[in-house]
This record gives structure tokens, C-alpha cells and sequence, in this order.
């Protein structure tokens, strides 16, 4: 019995080296997928429960992060989306037009990262990013807050690398887009349309994934 | 020739700084010298990107100190649970037994001569019969179906999605125990019924994603009565460990659980990590 004792000892010594330290991380992305403190917080408690069930499973040396995440992921899926009838609710093809009226192919970087964003303040980045669809949040958050790879995305929603970069382009697109839109709303004056060249425009038409 | 929707997905690309192929990389630079639109829509990326990233922290949602006290007390549940069944599913392995035998030299010298004996008798047994996956044995039927899954050479019975329509069509078939629907999270493809020494089981097909789970499933009652056999170590390993994983290469992984009197069987390939997490823990 006392070997017993020390096995689960050790077992969780390793558990909570390895896998506790991505809590914050996992409840962020649970509160943006769920939208719900509570909900995000029951989440996270499932994914360490089935995680350190399964803990003798997971394979030493390799990424226990993405481990964890595929393991939220699904709870959430089964948790939560099946029992969403209603789609997102987010027109960003609205939110793409309005995008495409605020163009203006003159505006350097610098200029332009001025016009839509030095007024864009942190809840309003966060209320932006609540309201992307979830496909398009769910990239944005493990790319930029979470600094997962485009291979370590493409795993974690099943899904080629070539889609991983289109949502995260469009997700970007829309992004800035609603924060151009919240800048405008306070007298931020924002360039007309002009000069645009047509010939390399990219097309705004939804990328095949 | 790259088009106007490829271009743009290699823009967040490069903005990551993610490896682009040298056609990828031509085409964009071309368009970043040719085009204002291009050079502002990658200004864009970078821009939103940069606005996300210098906010990581702030977006950062902060873990309330009553969540890491119920995660603890999960873990704490989980460790008592595992001490108070004595054996538990890391305790006592096939190698912790051997080494423990032949710590002691004597019984190791016994071992050595006895397990000689054993070699030689077995391989002139196999000489006369080759070896055949066991028609009736639980795990080695569930490996063999899953492949033909995968084969195609499997017929799902009755495709369905609805677990009402499923367990109607097991009874129509003589299935006289209530077949477990395990949560997972796959969706359920159909079911088809295989007779094991005059017992109907039943077998389920699951898609996760590009993967196929397979289950089979017998009434545990026939298990006991030796009617429908499962691997000796698999069944002592559910009775003392609640379930039992195996991992066999280029086969699947095997995973053997009993939930509610019946015995489960499932396999799929993917790693045991990751077929693990498609199991709700309602189901375990």
C-alpha cells in the first residue's frame, strides 16, 4: 500500500508540474468558447479530471498544451455546441463590407495601425474578439494569445494548415474591421475610398478550407 | 499561378512568420512589389496582429482561486479513488511482475528452466496449427472487425445516427441486452449485429473526424459463463482497474471497459491519448 501511495504521489507531482501551469491558459480560451465564467470554469475542472485519468497515457517528452487543449475541445464540442441550435450570429460578410468601404490604398502601415487602433482600447479588442465567429476566435486565440504554431492548429481543429492561414486572415480582416468601425463611432475620421488599384485586389470571397 | 484567395491566406503566414514554400514566397513578394493593396493588406494583418498580441495578457482571462480549489479536490477524488482499489491501473504490470520474480535468483533459475520447457512445447504446437484470431475472444474479433472497417469490407447493417432506431433494430435481431451508447465525441455512423457462440453482440460504428471508432459489445453475463471469451489479462485488468488500454502497432488502439453490465470493446487508430479524450467521462 505505501507503494501505492508514493506511485499516486508521484503521478500527481508530475500531473501538477506539467499539466497545471495551463490552467490560465485553458479557463481564457474556455471563457472565450463558452462566454460563461461558470460554464468555462466547469470545463477546465472536466479537462484536468480526464486528463490526469488518463495522465499514464499521455506521452512523456511531447506537448502536454496541446494535449490538454484537444482534450477541451472536445468536452466543449460535445458539451456545448451540440446543444447550441442557433449559428453564430456574427455577419462578418457585413462587417467585410464595411471593411472594403474604409479602404484606402494609400495608408501606410504605421498610418493605418494609427487610424483604426490607437483608440481602440482593451475591452473593446476583447468585445471584438467575443463577437468573431468561432471558428475564426478559436484561431486567433491559440495563434495570438496562445502562441500555438499553424502545425499545432491545424491538429487541434482537424484541418489543413492552407485553412488554418485563410481563417486566420479572415479573422485578422475582421477584426480590424470592427475595430475601424468602433474608432469611426468615436469621430475618429477614417479616409475615404480611393485610389485603389483593382489589378492584384484580392478577391474577399470566402477561402476554400 | 497563384490566386486571389491563396494570396491571401499567406499573408497572416508571413505575418506569423510561418514557413512559406519558395512558390508561395515568390508569388507574395511579387505582389507586395507590384500592389499597394497588397502591401496595406499585409500591414493590416501585422497591425491586428500586433494590437491582439501586445493585449495577450490583458485578454487573459484570470483563474478564479474557487476553480483551482475544485480542480484539487478532482484530483484528490480521483488519488482515493485509485489507493482504495488497491490495484490500480499503474500498479501491478507485466513488467513490475517479472521484475519483482527475478529479483530472487532462485525462483529466477526456476523460472528460466520451466519457461524453456514452455518455449519449446508452444512453438511445436504452433508448427501443427497456425495461429488464428479466435472467433469467439472479444478483443481479437473487435481488432479483426475494425479492420475490415477500414478495408471496406465491413457492412454497417443499419446506418443510422439514431440511437432509438439502433437499439429497435439490435431486439429485431435478437440482441436481448440493452447495447451501450457510449458519450463520445464522434458521430454515430450505424450498427450491425455478429453472432459469437450462439450470442448476438452488437457493434457500433462511430466517424471522429477522418477516424473510425468501432465498438463491439457483448452481455457481460456471457462473458462470465465463457460463452464470449475475452483475453484473460484484458478481463482481470476491467475487474480490477475499471478498464484496460492497449496500443498494438499498424492495428489500432483497444480499449475494454463494462458499463452496465455490458462488456465494451472499442478500437480505433488513433494514439491512446487521443482516443481517450474522445471519451466523456460519463462514460467511464
Amino acid at each position: 500500500m505505501p507503494e501505492r501511495m508514493n506511485e499516486v504521489d508521484s503521478l500527481r507531482v508530475e500531473f501538477e508540474r506539467e499539466a497545471i501551469p495551463y490552467m490560465s491558459a485553458l479557463y481564457t480560451f474556455a471563457v472565450r468558447m463558452t462566454r460563461d465564467a461558470d460554464d468555462a470554469a466547469d470545463l477546465v475542472q472536466e479537462t484536468y479530471l480526464k486528463a490526469y485519468r488518463f495522465f499514464d497515457k499521455f506521452e512523456r517528452g511531447t506537448n502536454c498544451k496541446a494535449w490538454l487543449f484537444r482534450i477541451l475541445k472536445n468536452s466543449y464540442i460535445n458539451k456545448f455546441r451540440k446543444s447550441s441550435k442557433a449559428p453564430d450570429t456574427v455577419e462578418y460578410d457585413v462587417i467585410e463590407e464595411f471593411y472594403e468601404t474604409i479602404r484606402d490604398s494609400s495608408v501606410e502601415t504605421s498610418v493605418l495601425e494609427e487610424q483604426l487602433f490607437t483608440q481602440a482600447l482593451d475591452d473593446e479588442v476583447s468585445a471584438a474578439l467575443n463577437r468573431l465567429p468561432d471558428e475564426f476566435r478559436t484561431v486567433i486565440i491559440l495563434c495570438d494569445i496562445e502562441n500555438f504554431t499553424y502545425e499545432e492548429i491545424a491538429e487541434f481543429i482537424d484541418c489543413p494548415i492552407g485553412t488554418v492561414r485563410s481563417r486566420l486572415h479572415r479573422a485578422r480582416k475582421i477584426l480590424a474591421a470592427q475595430l475601424a468601425s468602433y474608432a469611426r463611432e468615436r469621430g475618429f475620421e477614417i479616409p475615404p475610398e480611393s485610389d485603389r488599384d483593382s489589378e492584384l485586389h484580392v478577391s474577399d470571397e470566402r477561402a476554400p478550407e | 499561378m497563384t490566386t486571389g484567395n491563396e494570396l491571401n491566406a499567406l499573408y497572416s503566414a508571413f505575418a506569423d512568420g510561418e514557413r512559406l514554400d519558395p512558390s508561395e514566397r515568390n508569388a507574395l513578394e511579387q505582389a507586395l512589389y507590384s500592389s499597394a493593396s497588397a502591401r496595406r493588406e499585409l500591414a493590416l494583418q501585422e497591425a491586428t496582429r500586433r494590437l491582439v498580441r501586445q493585449r495577450a495578457d490583458s485578454l487573459r482571462a484570470g483563474v478564479p482561486n474557487e476553480l483551482s480549489l475544485r480542480v484539487g479536490r478532482s484530483l484528490d477524488e480521483v488519488d482515493q479513488g485509485a489507493m482504495q482499489r488497491g490495484h490500480a491501473r499503474r500498479g501491478w504490470t507485466l513488467a513490475s511482475a517479472f521484475e519483482w520474480l527475478f529479483a530472487t535468483p532462485r525462483v529466477a533459475r526456476g523460472l528460466v528452466v520451466i519457461g524453456s520447457v514452455v518455449v519449446v512445447a508452444l512453438s511445436a504446437l504452433v508448427l501443427v496449427r497456425s495461429p488464428t484470431p479466435s472467433d469467439t475472444e472479444l478483443a481479437s474479433l473487435a481488432y479483426a472487425s475494425f479492420g475490415d472497417v477500414i478495408d471496406g469490407s465491413f457492412t454497417v447493417e443499419r446506418q443510422t445516427a439514431s440511437q432509438d432506431e439502433l437499439r429497435t433494430y439490435f431486439v429485431s435481431k435478437g440482441v436481448d441486452f440493452p447495447v451501450f451508447f457510449p458519450q463520445l465525441d464522434a458521430t454515430l455512423r450505424g450498427g450491425s449485429v455478429v453472432e459469437i457462440n450462439g450470442q448476438q453482440c452488437a457493434q457500433l460504428v462511430y466517424a471522429a473526424g477522418p477516424k473510425t471508432v468501432y465498438l463491439l459489445e457483448a452481455d457481460n453475463n456471457d462473458v462470465v459463463d465463457g460463452s464470449v471469451q475475452l483475453d484473460q489479462a484484458i478481463r482481470q485488468d476491467v475487474e480490477q482497474s475499471r478498464w484496460h488500454w492497449e496500443e498494438r502497432d499498424n492495428v489500432g488502439t483497444l480499449f475494454v471497459w463494462k458499463s452496465n453490465n455490458v462488456m465494451c470493446t472499442a478500437v480505433c487508430d488513433m494514439p491512446t491519448h487521443e482516443f481517450s479524450a474522445l471519451f466523456r467521462l460519463e462514460t467511464l
